[in-house]
């Protein structure tokens, strides 16, 4: 055993014995002894250098195969270099030595370790750095050649220079960085480029790339990175989200356009490169609605346009320019809900005859009312439904035919009648069987449960069904099938054959693009013949509705139900038909069907049969095939013929007919009507159990389909449509402050405040007035900030421009030619005529013989007579975008909804109605200033008869002053709306002002609503009566009134609160301001 | 050869033009018996209507009717065959001498001339002043003493009073709605009258009077009533006036001289109802719907 190591413990001995045995071999003698003495002075060099030693020489070993003894000694020497540096460097450095020797087949061992010398400056954090340059050799050398590995981890190094830490980072994420390029060279040119931008972007791209790049190929990514590259040279741009904000907009898209892609930016980028990530993030939209190709097209132009103006180009490229979307819509073939709403809105309501909203179907699913898919057309009565975008086509002329198609199909429900079912009216097509059917089936179920409860005789009558009475028609039909799945689908077919037959006969326009459509779902259509029996009837009715009409194989089997069925849906194609006639072939097709057993008829032999040998044969019936069907019906549910076979499936969905449900919307209907005379419903009678009974029964609903992951249990359905009624219902009511309080003193009121005055009140129920009914207290309006005004007429700019100059044009009109003066500019001829006549018939002639351009002064005045009640603090945004689903029904509940809403500061981004008046406020007063028409502004609002509130933004002999400004910040949403009393006050107003014409403005949100002044049912009726007779008041007493509202359900009370005088309902609510001045001004000239 | 003149046209004196044949009206609920009641008791009456609905043509057919009834029952009198009807189109120039008359000179004499109103006064024909409003307001205010029990018509200039024949009747024809607020009519006016109300016929009354009119096939004059039935649905909707049964049976004629029916709507009903170019795209739509391109 050599002893050369005295000092230090005996397994170095040995250790360096072990060691020697294997390397002697290696070792000439001369570098035998080096060796040695490189040992020793390694070991010599430090306190615990020893342990190195002890490591060197059991590494030593290992590398004995791959090194030579020059090699070793070599290696040895650098090791007592880097003793010298680090114990820490120099261990981490022997660890590795033989994973990256290896690699490096014995080269290199120098420059490894001065590269480590260079990195290591004295401190502990560049020497734990270091030290993880040597960890991370082996696997970045199996990727790298060792100049390119030099060459990062000197660029590395450099960033110690700001933080170890992060070069540490970037060390890690370097590798994963790498190892995505095949040419390491480009990966890491990039990086050199990248890092004399930033090494915090270096980073930040490092740490986030990865996992982003696996999605593109090679080249991609390649290109990718000049991308990024050259948006961060552009600057502007911060790193840490770049990565994400370049690469996300690519998982939206197909991968096979990623090329494509690529290019155009890298295009755009030569143009300008800070645009990219904005056109990015908007290519999966653009994709959309236009597919690769297109794109091209779209680009070209912004790049044409980018290079022309910058701006433009740039507001372009993110989508945000007019000439953008234009250009995208007209390179695009898909339509979409958007840009054809308008029409549509008019063409179905000029079609149906009601006010109908065109809205898109993801509409009504968000509302859980029973409907679920978002890409079928529908409608629940009351709106159409259609999808937000239609792309079957590449044309977008036939992609909005399909719209017009679709929409039409759903009017056609509502023009022709196809929810207006009464189960008792009568069908002109067919003998009337429901009214037996119905009565045979009472029958039945009432011998049955005396069958089951014998003894309990006069209990069972109350165990009747209590919800009997409130069943909606469609309900009471549907019943008295057994398979409710089979009848809706049969009735839905059926219906819709005849609602398309009537729009075939009364729009021949349309026959074109209708007979186009069916023919594609034709096609579509499966073979009858691979189905079971009744799938394939009713197959055979489905396509024989989309017009097949030629020689159809059916199985022999049942060919004649088969004929039957056609014969019988014939009879319902004609001029006149209604719902009621489908609703008995119903129960004649259900019979052919029902009674067929549902089995496999693949095998069956065929036959053809020829429709059109059919087409003119009548359907007949006498009493004996009438009295089978009654059998048949009563004993359905006992036959049991269907035991074996399989279960009866619906057909494929004809797309664009899209979804139809009568139960649930007659139910919506009843609903909606509900409380008026002649409905079955009233609010007292609908509970949520009841409902959810109604629909549980229902086959409409497609509950396990939703596309959406809503709870759509019944129970969820019918709460969904409680709310969404009492929506409806209430309406207009809903912001009502005003308790509902019945018990209204009645006595006469008296007031000795000078500023308040006593009205009376109209009773129509008495026709009668009810004297000294109401308080009108009127103030000043409180000051806000002036400013307000100023700002305003700033924001409206031009249009106050516009107005300015309309109104200025009303100017010259009041220079009138004024005949018949004593004096004046000349003779008017014709009166001189008419004075020689005068004289000559001995008629004393008129001196009256000038003509004169006289400036007469326009004599009008008009006071602007605003609501400010609850409700104008409503957004007029949609108001399904704002939250409000939890506003309160009740008004009391109401008041501290909106008031805890304002305490808790919650920020205001929308605005309300009563900006919009504010603001009209405003562009009025600038306008009629410049005219000089005499005019007041006043806000109304209050609760209850003794407080009518009634504010004075500017009375009417008031100058225009700085107050005035100040007070139209002040006006905010109050109580509620008394309109009456207001009418009356702003009419006494105007009395005593001396004017050819006096206008009063009535300018309010909704119908009048107060503290028993309106309460639902008959009392809605009292406040109009009462508000029309204030205006008529008016209108005696030469004071021309006009109503503008900015209620859509406006039409409705202002027909009969306004009769012959001049309303409007303004369709969007921020036309008010301009529409107000525009009304002003026709009706003053 | 002698070139005679040859008048191209007909000119009437204004109690001698009476509709010589028929004029075509379809009735579209009883306002042909409340007619013929006022006019038996001398009651003024006023239109009221939307434009084209048919107000001028029931006039001229009731002038029509009344003359005929009367021909019957007073065969052996032949002094008054048929009612003059006088029709006088109101504008806000229209003065009270226009509607009473004037003197005129003549040489170095004047002489006198009898305005519309005073002839039909005389003539005991029906005076029919269309769209009153028009009118000046002081010209309103000298038929009144012809619209109440009186029955005279002041002729100051002359210092006459003028009253009226027994079958003379003064018939307004008024357009609610708001044109200008300034240009309603006064109470004291609007009292004096019973008012009949117009509106557009039911489709099958409108797809009568359409084919009737232009001579079109009863189907394609059914699809214009249908146009006009839905256009008029879309008053609520920014159309200021719908679709008169007038712009249908221009339409209608337009589609008999050859026209295809689509462009004819466009340019008769279509772009004559609005400017608007939203409600043109949503009628362009309805048009297209009814018919076939």
């Amino acid at each position: 055993m050599s002893n050369i190591f005295e000092k230090y413990p005996e397994n170095l001995n040995i250790e360096f014995d072990n060691s020697f045995k294997v390397l002697k071999d290696n070792f000439s003698d001369e570098q035998r002894n080096e060796w040695e003495d490189l040992i020793k002075s390694i070991t010599d060099s430090g306190v615990r250098s020893w342990e190195i030693t002890t490591a060197l020489l059991k590494k030593s070993v290992d590398l004995s195969k791959i090194l030579k003894g020059a090699e070793l000694i070599q290696w040895a020497k650098m090791i007592s270099n880097l003793v010298n540096l680090s114990h820490v460097l120099a261990s981490s450095y022997i660890q590795n030595s033989d994973k990256f020797l290896s690699i490096t087949k014995g080269r290199h061992i120098d420059s490894m370790s001065v590269m480590a010398e260079n990195i290591y400056d004295g401190s502990w954090k560049s020497g734990n750095f270091a030290s993880k340059v040597f960890d991370h050799s082996p696997k970045f050398l199996k990727v790298l050649t060792f100049a390119e590995f030099e060459k990062i981890m000197y660029f590395l190094n450099e960033i110690t220079t700001q933080s170890y830490d992060m070069a540490v980072e970037c060390l890690d994420y370097s590798y994963n960085f790498l190892t995505k390029f095949h040419s390491k060279h480009t990966g890491i040119e990039f990086l050199s480029n990248l890092k004399s931008k930033s090494s915090r972007d270096l980073k930040n791209i490092l740490e986030t790339s990865p996992k982003f790049l696996v999605k593109f190929d090679e080249n991609q990514r390649v290109t990718l990175m000049e991308l990024i590259l050259s948006i961060i040279d552009a600057g502007g741009y911060s790193s840490s989200t770049i990565m994400d904000d370049v690469a996300t907009p690519f998982t939206l898209i197909h991968r096979n356009s990623y090329d494509e892609i690529l290019e155009l930016c890298k295009e755009l980028g030569q143009v300008q490169p800070q645009v990219i990530i904005g056109f990015l993030t908007k290519v999966p939209e653009i994709l959309n609605k236009i597919d690769i190709n297109q794109m091209k097209e779209w680009f070209d132009e912004g790049i044409k346009l980018l290079n022309l103006n910058r701006d433009a180009g740039v507001a372009y490229f993110k989508l945000e320019s007019l000439t953008s979307e234009t250009s995208l819509s007209r390179i695009s073939s898909s339509v979409e809900y958007d840009s054809v709403k308008d029409i549509l809105q008019l063409y179905c309501s000029a079609l149906a005859g009601v006010d109908l909203e065109i809205l898109p179907s993801s509409e009504l699913v968000d509302k859980n009312i029973g409907w679920s898919s978002t890409m079928n057309p529908t409608t629940e009565g009351k709106s159409i439904y259609v999808p937000e975008i239609i792309n079957r086509y590449d044309s977008k002329i036939i992609n909005y035919k399909w719209f017009k198609v679709i929409s039409s199909h759903q009017v056609g429900r509502l023009e022709f009648g196809s929810f207006k079912f009464h189960f008792d009216s009568e069908s002109i097509y067919f003998n009337n069987m429901r009214e037996d059917l119905y009565n045979d089936f009472s029958k039945k179920i009432k011998t049955q449960e005396q069958i089951h409860f014998p003894l309990e005789d006069e209990n069972s009558e109350n165990k009747i069904d209590p919800v009997i009475t409130k069943k909606t028609d469609f309900n009471k039909f549907f019943e008295l099938f057994q398979s409710r799945k089979l009848v809706s689908d049969i009735f839905a077919i059926i219906e819709d054959t005849r609602v398309e037959n009537r729009i075939k006969n009364k729009y021949s326009g349309l026959i074109k693009d209708f007979d186009d459509v069916k023919l594609q779902a034709l096609e579509k259509r499966p073979n009858i013949n691979t189905l079971n029996a009744q799938d394939a009837m009713v197959e055979f009715l489905v396509q024989i509705s989309l017009g097949k009409s030629d020689k159809t194989k059916v199985p022999k089997k049942y060919l004649d139900k088969f004929k039957n069925m056609f014969i019988i849906l014939n009879k319902i194609v004609n001029n006149d038909s209604d719902v009621h006639d489908s609703s008995e072939a119903t129960i004649r097709i259900y019979k052919l069907i029902h009674s067929t057993e549902n089995e496999n008829t693949e095998n069956e032999e065929t036959e053809d049969l020829d429709l059109d040998q059919n087409q003119d044969q009548d359907y007949y019936e006498d009493d004996n095939i009438l009295q089978e069907i009654m059998q048949f019906m009563m004993n359905q549910d006992s036959m049991d013929i269907h035991s074996e076979s399989d279960d009866y499936q619906s057909p494929e969905q004809v797309d664009y007919r899209g979804d139809f449900k009568p139960e649930l919307v007659q139910l919506l209907e009843n609903m909606r009507t509900m409380d008026s005379e002649d409905s079955e419903f009233s609010q007292e009678n609908i509970t949520p159990e009841m409902l959810k009974e109604l629909l549980d029964q229902m086959e409409d609903l497609d509950i396990e389909a939703t596309e959406r992951p809503i709870d759509s249990s019944t129970d969820m359905i019918a709460e969904n449509i409680l709310k969404e009624i009492s929506a409806e219902l209430s309406e207009n009511s809903k912001h009502n402050p005003g308790d509902t309080d019945n018990s209204e003193d009645f006595e006469e009121l008296e007031t000795d405040d000078p500023e308040s005055y006593i009205y009376d009140e109209w009773d129509f129920r008495s026709n009668d007035y009810k004297p000294r009914w109401c308080i009108v207290k009127e103030r000043i309006m409180g000051e806000g900030d002036k400013s307000y005004y100023d700002e305003t007429l700033l924001d409206y700019s031009t249009i106050v421009n516009n107005l300015r100059r309309q109104f200025e044009m009303i100017s010259p009109e009041m220079l009138k030619k004024v005949n018949r003066l004593e004096d004046g500019e000349d003779f008017n001829i014709d009166d001189v005529i008419e004075a020689f006549v005068d004289i000559k018939t001995g008629v004393s002639p008129s001196e009256k013989l000038y003509w004169r351009r006289n400036k007469i002064q326009r004599d009008v005045a008009c006071v602007f007579l605003l609501d400010v009640s609850a409700s104008t603090a409503e957004s007029i945004e949609d108001s399904n975008t704002s939250n409000d689903w939890d506003v309160p029904d009740d008004p009391v509940d109401y008041m501290k909804w909106i008031k805890s809403r304002r305490k808790s500061g919650i920020v205001r981004t929308y605005k309300r109605i009563i900006d919009v008046e504010k603001e009209a406020s405003v562009l009025l007063i600038d306008a009629l200033e410049n005219l000089g028409d005499q005019y007041g502004i006043y806000c109304f609002s209050g609760y209850g008869r003794e407080n009518v509130e009634f504010y004075t933004v500017k009375d009417l002999d008031e100058n225009m002053n700085d107050n005035i400004k100040a007070r139209i910040d002040k006006m905010s949403p109050l109580h509620a709306t008394r309109m009456g009393p207001a009418i009356r006050h702003a009419t006494s107003k105007l009395e005593k002002v001396q004017s050819r014409t006096k206008l009063l403005f009535l300018i309010s949100d909704g119908r009048p609503q107060d503290r028993g002044y309106s309460r639902e049912g008959v009392e809605k009726e009292y406040a109009v009566h009462d508000t029309k007779m204030a205006l008529t008041e008016a209108k005696n007493k030469d004071i021309i009134p006009f109503c503008l509202t900015v209620d859509k359900n406006g039409h409705d009370y202002l027909k009969t609160m306004t009769q012959d005088m001049g309303y409007e309902v303004l369709d969007d609510v921020t036309d008010l301001p301009e529409r107000l001045l525009d009304l002003y001004r026709t009706l003053t000239m | 050869m002698t070139n005679k003149t040859q008048t191209l046209y007909k000119s009437y004196i204004i109690e001698e033009y009476f509709a010589t044949k028929k004029p075509y009206y379809v009735s579209i609920s009883d306002e042909i018996e409340l007619f013929e009641a006022a006019y038996k008791q001398k009651l003024p009456v006023l239109f009221k209507g939307p434009t084209g609905c048919g107000k001028t043509r029931f006039i001229e057919y009731m002038a029509y009717k009344i003359g005929q009834e009367m021909k019957k029952s007073k065969k052996n009198n032949n002094s008054q065959i048929n009612i003059p009807l006088v029709t006088i189109a109101c504008h806000e120039d229209l003065t009270a001498s226009d509607l009473v008359g004037r003197y005129l000179l003549e040489g170095d004499s004047t002489v006198w001339l009898d305005g519309p109103l005073t002839r039909a006064v005389k003539a005991g024909g029906i005076c029919y002043l269309d769209e009153v409003v028009e009118a000046r307001k002081d010209t309103t205010v000298i038929i009144h003493p012809l619209t109440d029990h009186r029955r005279i018509l002041p002729v100051e200039k002359k210092g006459e009073l003028l009253e009226a024949a027994d079958g003379f009747l003064l018939v307004l024809s008024y357009n609610p709605g708001y044109q200008s607020a300034l240009k309603d009519l006064k109470h004291s006016t609007r009292q004096r009258f019973i008012a009949i109300e117009f509106d557009y016929p039911s489709v099958e009354k409108e797809t009568e009077i359409i084919a009737h009119e232009s001579g079109l096939d009863d189907g394609t004059s059914n699809k214009l009533a249908i146009l006009g039935e839905k256009i008029r649905n879309l008053k609520e909707h920014g159309l200021p006036e719908g679709a008169s049964t007038r712009l249908l049976i221009y339409a209608a004629k337009m589609i008999s001289q050859g026209i295809k029916p689509v462009r004819a709507c466009q340019v008769a009903v279509n772009w004559a109802v609005t400017d608007d170019s939203l409600l043109h795209q949503g009628i362009q739509e309805v048009i297209t719907s009814i018919f076939p391109e």
